[in-house]
């Protein structure tokens, strides 16, 4: 038989030692990256698509028949299931002529829990369940077979998905050049808004009433989020079967996240990402640091001792528009998103009392305007976007994306939503999202330790670790503190004052290290009382913005001196919130 | 040349109940290599160096295991390479995986049949030692 040379240097990535240096899927290397070569899922995958099939959706019509039927979904974002085949990634499972595949065992899954629980709230007959999956006791088989699902668009493209877990690197740690371990970017698998084709036959026929039962059971089961990781956004369709906590539109531009191959993407989960770093942080400013992170844990889910475990809390982003354009050029190239949609937070499982369900609904609301009012979402969400609030910066077209700018879309979430709109009511809403907080860790059977709050976190939410200041500007161009973080707030005059800078120092942060301030210009939006109808305000839009400053002091001389600097007022700015010093 | 039964199933009862031993939990890794054959032999030999180190039981599970298939292997006159190799070192392990693939196709596939086997015995042997976990 002929020998191959060097075999070795050619067998595809699949078939390699899962070591580094010869095929390792999850780790990204940043060696690789800087070198420009691929990383190894980069391979793996152009192996994997290079000789694999696409279905066309012609040949894969919706079909009816009284013994088989088919229907396709698509899925909103993107989609991902663990064939549980390979240890060290999450890929899908693979089927016949290289096409991802969901197995009919996880859709009979899906489908019985769907029917188990329509049985129980009555809105199907008893018996249901067990006469389309089967009878475990009685050992008979049920009438349904459940064929899965293949996609029938063009499922390669945007596949290597890079999931990048940093909540300790951005709340708790205090130096953060310093990145805890577990928080480095990897790399996983997942169909990119896939329409996937279900299908499911009968061992006999099937009037056509039974067969519209039979989907809408089906209907319910994907509404619950279809593979794995639904709580983080993944696997779900434009509706939702869960019991709906909250839902506000919203509004949003700023840096796009980049895929490994560097195209830009729109990633809902940079919401939870951000509700889930606030409520940490509140709650680690009430109580300590384990019952903070317990109580994060429950709400959104996670992993601690390597035990996943299911939050309370799960997500939809149902976008109604979505751009990706390109900003900057040369090194500073980027994409950047402009999005609307609604955003819809449910319950992905039951409360352990009923009775908590107000307070959560209310401490979901107060964590999204908390989110809203002092901060944004995605990356650099520490910054006011700076296309829209300091337009000279970009003059020279050689700089960086900064920032990002978000606001409530439409009278009814705003109505709902605004909470300030005024200089006067920021230390209120702060006081009263504390408030919540506190409400559900007693909801929660956890003792309130308020005195032992986690005062070892960079950015707990304690009045003694964070001041709120804040002044109202006319409009976006009046933004005062913008400039601050790009040169020196202070002019040196001889023998008066020295120069006073946060520019390039550790307050302001810098590539690999979180800078002790976030910057926000709000937009005020004042609601009058309407008198004719007490319940609906009336809304005004307004041209001014509040503009926020929230530091974490952190005992720096370059911290000091730029509170110092605060104290003296400049530009109107008052202290909002926090110990004053 | 008479028949000769290579006792897969003796050496497979063995590699259990040592596993067993040490870590009733790292058992379960046999259904693992079960699936890993199907990669073919490089993949198979490298996941006790992706474990080393993190998983030791594991990881000295497959080692073992390896370590066997290269004794009946020998027996029956082919020469399965098994070198002494840190995860750390990439040259050790380049060294290695040009060695497997550099082995005569017909080699491989015997040497794939006979792992597949022996992973069936040792998923077999895996089911009857099993411990389950205490509920509680």
């Amino acid at each position: 038989m002929k020998v191959i040379p060097n075999a070795h240097k050619k067998v595809p990535m699949m078939f390699r030692a899962q070591v580094r240096d010869r095929s390792q899927l999850q780790y990204l290397d940043p060696k690789k990256k800087k070198a420009g070569e691929k990383q190894d899922v980069e391979l793996w995958a152009d192996e994997w698509i290079d000789k694999a099939e696409l279905i066309s959706g012609e040949n894969a019509q919706d079909i009816t028949t009284d013994t088989f039927q088919a229907k396709s979904y698509q899925i909103s974002w993107r989609f991902v299931t663990n064939g549980g085949q390979d240890d060290g990634m999450l890929r899908p499972v693979i089927g016949a002529s290289g096409i991802p595949f969901y197995p009919g065992s996880s859709m009979k899954g899906a489908f019985r829990q769907a029917c188990e629980q329509l049985e129980k709230k009555g809105d199907i007959p008893l018996g249901s369940c067990n006469n389309y999956c089967g009878d475990d006791l009685e050992i008979t088989p049920g009438l349904l077979r459940f064929q899965g699902a293949y996609p029938i668009n063009d499922w390669t493209i945007g596949l290597l998905d890079l999931v990048h877990p940093q909540q300790g690197w951005q709340v708790m740690t205090r130096d953060t050049n310093d990145k805890p371990r577990g928080e480095s970017a990897y790399a996983q698998i997942s169909l990119y808004q896939p329409t996937l084709r279900f299908a499911i036959s009968c061992s006999k026929p099937l009037l056509p009433d039974r067969w519209q039962q039979i989907w809408q059971i089906w209907e319910q089961a994907i509404a619950a989020g279809l593979g794995s990781k639904v709580s983080t956004g993944y696997g779900q369709i434009n509706q939702t079967s869960h019991p709906i906590v909250y839902r506000a539109k919203l509004k949003g531009q700023g840096q796009a996240a980049k895929l490994i191959d560097d195209t830009g993407e729109f990633r809902p989960n940079i919401f939870r990402a951000a509700i889930r770093g606030h409520a940490l942080r509140i709650f680690g400013g009430l109580t300590d640091s384990e019952t903070a992170q317990q109580l994060v844990e429950n709400l959104f889910g996670g992993i601690q001792q390597r035990e996943a475990t299911v939050g309370l809390l799960g997500f939809q982003f149902q976008a109604s528009k979505s751009d990706i354009k390109p900003f900057g050029s040369g090194k500073y190239a980027q994409p950047a998103y402009e999005v609307e949609g609604e955003l819809v937070w449910f319950l992905a499982k039951p409360l352990a009392t009923p009775n908590q369900e107000l307070i959560l609904k209310k401490l979901v609301g107060k964590l999204m305007q908390f989110a809203m009012i002092l901060g944004g979402f995605g990356k650099s969400w520490r910054r006011v976007d700076h296309r829209k609030f300091f337009e000279e910066y970009y003059e020279d077209s050689y700089k960086a994306l900064i920032g990002c700018h978000w606001q409530w879309l439409g009278e009814n979430t705003q109505g709902r939503n605004v909470q300030v709109s005024g200089l006067k009511q920021v230390s209120g809403f702060l006081d009263n999202v504390r408030q919540t907080a506190r409400e559900w860790i007693q909801s929660q059977n956890n003792p309130l330790r308020e005195a032992e709050w986690a005062q070892d976190w960079r950015e707990s939410w304690h009045p003694s670790n964070v001041q709120v200041w804040g002044r109202i500007a006319d409009n976006a161009d009046e933004s005062a503190a913008v400039r601050w973080f790009h040169k020196p707030y202070q002019q040196r005059i001889q023998g008066i004052q020295s120069e006073g800078s946060i520019y390039r120092s550790p307050v302001t942060g810098k590539i690999g290290q979180i800078s002790l301030i976030w910057h926000r210009m709000y937009p005020l939006i004042v609601l009058r009382r309407d008198p004719e109808n007490p319940r609906k305000p009336i809304i005004r839009p307004s041209p001014r913005y509040l503009e926020i400053i929230t530091i974490f002091p952190d005992e720096s001389t370059e911290s000091n001196d730029f509170l110092d600097f605060m104290n003296s007022h400049p530009e109107q700015f008052e202290q909002l919130w926090g110990d004053k010093n | 040349m008479g028949w000769n039964s290579y006792e897969l199933d003796r050496a497979a009862q063995k590699l259990v109940l040592d596993a067993r031993q040490r870590d009733p939990q790292s058992l379960n890794q046999s259904h693992n290599m079960r699936m890993a054959v199907a990669y073919g032999l490089e993949r198979f030999w490298g996941e006790h160096l992706r474990l080393k180190g993190r998983e030791e039981t594991k990881s000295i599970f497959w080692k073992e295991t390896w370590d066997a298939l290269q004794r009946i292997m020998q027996n029956s006159g082919v020469t399965i390479p098994n070198d002494a190799v840190v995860p750390s070192n990439t040259g050790q392990i380049q060294t290695m995986s040009a060695k497997l693939w550099a082995l005569p196709v017909e080699d491989q596939r015997v040497a794939i049949a006979v792992l597949t086997q022996l992973c069936d015995c040792l998923v077999w042997w895996t089911q009857r030692y099993k411990v389950r976990r205490e509920r509680p």
